[in-house]
């Protein structure tokens, strides 16, 4: 699944969260794409994230456990 | 019993370097040697290795955290010129590790000098001796063969207690500071792992899912408070571990143990650590050289307020520090400290800095920052970056208009959501 950045505000985030640690932003997002590993997210960065989504959709992705990938995000998110 | 030949001390899995007890014994053989009083180390095997050295040579030591900015580190002296400098010794023959024990036992002029987060700024110095570090180091046969995974970092007073503890044990240390949490649950089966000593957060970033770890014996939580839903899947996960809380600081190494978040002053500590009021004091014969800022106090405030679960048998919990310090992933950061530095620079008129709970680490930095215009966001963090650890960056910085009135740092409300 390819996400365009206009129309979405998590790509948004991780994009902001990105930018933050002087990182270039990533075109589009994939399902299957992992935090840590194609996103290049440190527990710190996670912990930004996080906060980042509750602010804009008010929900905790973390809260109910661990996330490791864009679907599992979106999950937690209702976006599936 | 029957020893193993040369036991490795450390092993680093994803590198596969590593130092044996063996290593140590033969570097220290040579006959003549050079000794570096003052280490930055890029890893916990360089720690490892500076600290069996500073200890078996009876010389002292002082660990630089390598997340310290440059500026901080020439603050606090370590100059290029102190960490390049080196004592030509007379090289040491011992003939077997447990004859090294002894000798660290009964060392007279090691001292380890490690750094605290101050509440005025600059890191300060505790510098302990051998009695203080291995104070809560455990030995003994059901420890013969136990294998640590080190989770911390290694110039943080943690890092040093499973050290000692591996040391005193002739056990082997597996590093898994800085890993990914999916290999490192990997490393955990792969490399036999029995005791894991790491923060809640660390636990908490684990991908256990349904795995069932019945090597693991020992599991032991520090550094913040760990919640009850954290115990529970630690439970699953580590069916045959015991699992403990620690009690420890910077200042004092490790003090107390706790099954669960129920703490009790134990009998041979009972004149030496106390409660006053609903704050926990520690004598100073515990602590290292360093935290008293009266010289002729007899307690020290640790800052942390307890509350009594069952006052007639005094057991406690520990709720909290109250001195506005934050604790991101078990790393101790004071927002006033934050916010000070903010305000130095010359386009910010004031800087707010708070706690914001997280699910991830416990608690992450935020700040408003009222700013000239034309500084943005990114310059902030730059600028910050400079002279800040990573950890103490606020992670979400909003600029605003005015502030609330106090500018203490205090942790305050978070702002609305969806602002």
């Amino acid at each position: 699944m390819k996400t365009s950045i206009e129309a979405d505000p998590f790509l948004e985030i991780v994009n902001t969260v990105r930018r933050n640690k002087q990182q270039p932003p990533v075109g589009d997002i994939r399902a299957e794409d992992h935090l840590r590993r194609d996103l290049g997210f440190d527990s710190l960065d996670l912990a930004e994230l996080t906060v980042r989504l509750e602010e804009r959709f008010g929900v905790d992705v973390f809260a109910d456990g661990l996330v490791h990938t864009v679907a599992e995000v979106r999950g937690r998110l209702g976006q599936t | 019993m029957t020893l193993t030949p040369d036991p490795v001390w450390i092993r680093r899995p994803t590198t596969d370097r590593c130092l044996t007890y063996g290593d140590l014994l033969a570097g220290l053989a040579e006959p003549r040697l050079e000794y570096a009083p003052a280490v930055c180390p890029a890893n916990a095997i360089e720690v490892v290795w500076a600290l069996g050295r500073a200890m078996a040579l009876d010389r002292p030591l002082t660990l630089y955290d390598p997340l310290f900015t440059e500026s901080e580190r020439i603050a606090l002296g370590a100059t290029p010129a102190l960490l390049a400098a080196r004592e030509t010794l007379a090289g040491i023959r011992i003939p077997e590790v447990v004859s090294l024990h002894q000798r660290v036992r009964a060392a007279r002029n090691f001292r380890l000098t490690l750094f605290t987060s101050g509440s005025t700024g600059l890191p300060k110095s505790v510098t302990h001796r051998i009695d203080t570090l291995a104070r809560s180091v455990r030995e003994g046969s059901a420890l013969k063969r136990a294998v640590w995974a080190l989770c911390y970092n290694p110039a943080h007073m943690a890092a040093i207690q499973v050290i000692l503890q591996a040391f005193f044990n002739r056990n082997t240390i597996i590093d898994l500071y800085g890993i990914d949490p999916e290999r490192i649950v990997d490393a955990i089966v792969a490399e036999g792992v029995t005791h894991i000593s790491a923060t809640p957060s660390f636990y908490r970033l684990l991908p256990l899912g349904e795995s069932v770890f019945d090597l693991v014996r020992g599991v032991t939580l520090g550094g913040e408070r760990a919640d009850a839903a954290l115990i529970r899947r630690l439970r699953r996960a580590f069916p045959r571990a015991r699992i403990r809380n620690i009690y420890a600081s910077t200042e004092a190494g490790s003090l107390l143990a706790s099954d669960g978040d129920v703490f009790s002053i134990p009998r041979a500590l009972a004149d030496r650590v106390r409660i006053r009021g609903e704050r926990l004091e520690v004598h100073r014969s515990l602590l290292g050289d360093g935290p008293l800022e009266d010289p002729a106090a007899e307690w020290y405030d640790t800052g942390d307020v307890v509350e009594w679960a069952a006052h007639d048998t005094g057991c406690f919990r520990i709720l909290r520090r109250d001195r506005n310090w934050v604790n991101v992933g078990g790393e101790k950061v004071d927002p006033a400290e934050v916010a000070e530095v903010l305000r130095r620079h010359p386009d910010i008129t004031d800087a707010r800095v708070f706690a914001r709970p997280s699910s991830v680490l416990g608690q992450i930095l935020s700040a408003e920052v009222v700013a000239a215009p034309g500084l943005g966001e990114t310059e902030i963090r730059g600028y910050l970056s400079q002279t800040l650890s990573p950890g103490r960056i606020p992670r979400l910085i909003r600029l605003v208009d005015t502030l609330p009135l106090t500018r203490t740092g205090k942790a305050g409300p978070p702002p609305a959501k969806g602002t």
